[in-house]
C-alpha cells in the first residue's frame, strides 16, 4: 500500500515553533550599576 | 506584725535583687565582666535579628560621595517575554543568591523559547511609582530604587536557558538628588514638606509595554516629599522623560506656617546621583 507524505507549510512550521514554548531554569551572573560619585554642578540657578 | 514585714522585706529584696542581675532584654553577655586585671570591661551582648527578605533587603549605601547600589540575598527581579503582540507578559521571577554589586540570579521562566526577548526588572514590576517619597536613603532603597535591563534566550538544554548576555548588567532608571534647602541668607532651612513640580516629571512610569508606546504620569499635582520631622536635606528620586534639554524644577517648602519657594535648572540623566542647594524664598 502506498503511503502518502505531506510536505509541511510555512505556517505549519511556525505553528510548530510557536508551540515549542518551554519552562526552563536561569542561572545568570548579574550586576548592580552603581549611581556613581555626587555630581554637584548639574544643577543651576534660573 | 514584725514577722510579716520581715517576709515583706525579704519579698522586696529578693525582687531588687533580681531586677539588678536581669540584662533586661533576656540576652546574655558573651564576654566576662572583668578583665584578667580585674578591670571592669564593657559588656558585650549576643544579639540575635530575624530579617525579612525581599523590600527591607535591599542595598543602597551612601559612601562619602558615592551612591553604591548592592545585590541583597534572597532580592528578586521579575521576569517578562515579549510576545508575537510585542507585548510583554509576565514569565518568571529569579532571586539573587548572594550579596554585593554582583551576584548570581536563578529561577525559573516560563512560556519562552530560542529568540525570545526578556525584560528583567527589579525590583519585581515594571511599573515605577515614586509617590510617597520620605527624602531619605532608606526609603529610596526599599521603595524607589529601580533597575532594568534585556537579553535574548539562545538555546534552551535539558530545561535551562542559556541567554545572550553572560552577564545582566542592570541599569539604574532615575537619578537621585541631594538636596540642601537654604533660605536667603543661606542658612539651613528645615521644612515639613517639600513640593516638586517640572515638566516631564513622572510620579509613575510603565516600563514600555511594545516598541513605540511609553507611559508618564506627569501629576497635575508635584511630588510631595513627606519625611518624619523637618529637615532641610532631601534625597529625591526624581524620573523626567524630558532627555534632551535642562527643565526649571519648582519647589514648594512648608516651613511652619509659612511656604517657601524657589527654583533650579537641570538636565538629569537616569543612573546619576547629584547634589544641589536649593535657596527658598518666603511668600
Amino acid at each position: 500500500m502506498k503511503k502518502f507524505y505531506t510536505r509541511p507549510t510555512l505556517t505549519t512550521i511556525k505553528l510548530q515553533q510557536q508551540t515549542a514554548l518551554l519552562q526552563g531554569s536561569v542561572m545568570v551572573n548579574a550586576n548592580r550599576s552603581s549611581y556613581g560619585m555626587v555630581k554637584k554642578d548639574a544643577w543651576d540657578d534660573e | 506584725m514584725n514577722r510579716k514585714r520581715y517576709i515583706w522585706g525579704l519579698v522586696v529584696l529578693i525582687m531588687l535583687v533580681a531586677t539588678a542581675c536581669s540584662t533586661g532584654n533576656g540576652d546574655l553577655p558573651v564576654s566576662p565582666p572583668f578583665s584578667d586585671s580585674g578591670e571592669e570591661l564593657p559588656k558585650r551582648y549576643m544579639l540575635t535579628v530575624n530579617a525579612t527578605q525581599g523590600n527591607a533587603t535591599r542595598a543602597l549605601v551612601l559612601d562619602g560621595d558615592e551612591l553604591k547600589a548592592m545585590w541583597k540575598r534572597g532580592e528578586q527581579v521579575k521576569v517578562y517575554r515579549k510576545d508575537n503582540n510585542n507585548l510583554w507578559q509576565e514569565a518568571g521571577v529569579l532571586t539573587a543568591q548572594s550579596d554585593g554589586p554582583g551576584t548570581v540570579l536563578s529561577g525559573v521562566v516560563s512560556d519562552v523559547g530560542v529568540g525570545t526577548q526578556l525584560l528583567f526588572c527589579f525590583p519585581e514590576s515594571n511599573h515605577e511609582d515614586y509617590s510617597g517619597q520620605d527624602g531619605t536613603i532608606a526609603t529610596i532603597a526599599t521603595q524607589y530604587d529601580f533597575a532594568m535591563t534585556q537579553a535574548s534566550v539562545v538555546s534552551i538544554d535539558d530545561g535551562a536557558v542559556t541567554l545572550d548576555q553572560a552577564t545582566l548588567n542592570f541599569q539604574n532608571q532615575a537619578s537621585v538628588t541631594c538636596f540642601n534647602l537654604t533660605d536667603g541668607s543661606s542658612l539651613p532651612l528645615s521644612a515639613g514638606t517639600l513640593k516638586i513640580y517640572a515638566d516631564g516629571l513622572c510620579e509613575q512610569y510603565d516600563e514600555p509595554v511594545d516598541d513605540n508606546v511609553q507611559y508618564c504620569n506627569t501629576p497635575e499635582h508635584p511630588l510631595v516629599l513627606t519625611p518624619a520631622e523637618p529637615t532641610s536635606v532631601y534625597y529625591v528620586v526624581l524620573r523626567n522623560t524630558n532627555t534632551s534639554m535642562s527643565t526649571t524644577y519648582h519647589f514648594t517648602a512648608v516651613v511652619g506656617d509659612d511656604i517657601y519657594t524657589g527654583t533650579k535648572k537641570a538636565l538629569l540623566e537616569a543612573g546619576n546621583y547629584y547634589s544641589a542647594t536649593v535657596k527658598l524664598t518666603k511668600q
